[in-house]
């Protein structure tokens, strides 16, 4: 059957930005959601947001119609997201207090000290800094996009068996820098 | 993929980190929409580019062209006709370098050699 979106979707394809225009409004606002969990970072998230939708545009042509269009949609905004934040080095910058005070008028968030909530953000921020670039990406898939290990290896384009592998590494090596951390601070 | 699932948290081999990560990253969001104005800088953006159809034309047509010989007929004909003439073997590879030169510079060196 086709839908009304599919029809959207052969439109765009064939270069009709008008229609292109319908896909941007009915999912943009689910995909900066989704941007700018993973980054916390306002400008960042747009600029995701609206590479995604250039990736999504070019890729158009090999669409398949009838499919739905938001999944395919969010695999590209978060395989473009974390490469942009990999290029971008976001880890390896401290979290300013406009970034937080960002993340906390999120509804939701938990409502904790600011100075604490950027002392704690701080802290798994330089763990995470230290962290191959591709434990990072699990990661970032794993905790801010809630994706299952199998939607993981979907975006990413690698065996189950590595996401499984590359998600333990990550949690064990954070783990252990977490715990020193810990014991720096109670010496 | 088709439906996008929320992990269950929790899983108690790293307690501690779990919790810490999903507290970094916060829970799911609302949506955030965009002003007009990202729509618009996104325009742009794609305007400046061809249309996706178009550019599979031209990737498509460019695949043609790459695969017509480049070497007018004359050329390779000459070619063949020197190199029979100093019985140099033809090779596939001496076909297949870009410039030409090569297969007369190989065969130059044959001669002198």
């Amino acid at each position: 059957m086709v839908t009304c979106e599919d029809k959207l979707v052969e439109r765009a394809a064939r270069g009709d930005t008008e229609a292109f225009r319908h896909l941007w409004d009915a999912h943009h606002a689910v995909a900066m959601a989704a941007a700018f969990r993973l980054c916390h970072h306002h400008a960042l998230a747009e600029e995701i947001t609206q590479g995604a939708f250039l990736l999504a545009w070019r890729g158009l042509p090999r669409f398949q119609i009838g499919s739905p269009f938001r999944p395919w949609l969010m695999r590209i905004l978060y395989r473009h997201g974390i490469d942009v934040m990999e290029k971008q080095r976001t880890y390896q910058r401290p979290i300013s207090l406009d970034e937080a005070i960002e993340v906390e008028k999120q509804p939701g968030s938990e409502q904790l000290d600011l100075q604490e909530q950027v002392s704690q953000r701080e802290e798994i921020r330089q763990a995470l800094a230290k962290l191959k670039p591709d434990q990072r990406r699990v990661i970032a898939l794993r905790y801010g996009a809630d994706l299952t290990e199998v939607d993981i290896a979907h975006v990413l384009g690698w065996p189950i068996g590595t996401v499984k592998s590359r998600l333990k590494r990550a949690r064990d090596h954070l783990r252990l820098l977490l715990m020193d951390e810990r014991e720096n601070r109670d010496e | 993929m088709n439906e996008w699932q929320p992990v269950k948290r929790g899983e108690q081999e790293h307690p501690g980190v779990d919790e810490r990560l999903s507290a970094y990253y916060g829970p799911a969001l609302r949506e955030q929409p965009l002003p007009f104005s990202a729509w618009q800088g996104l325009r742009s953006r794609l305007k400046s580019q061809n249309s996706p159809h178009l550019r599979l034309h031209w990737r498509l047509r460019g695949r043609h062209f790459r695969q017509q010989k480049v070497v007018p007929h004359f050329i390779e004909s000459a070619f063949t006709r020197i190199a029979f003439e100093a019985r140099f073997p033809r090779t596939s590879s001496s076909h297949d370098c870009a410039s030409r030169r090569c297969a007369l510079y190989s065969w130059l060196s044959v001669r002198s050699g």
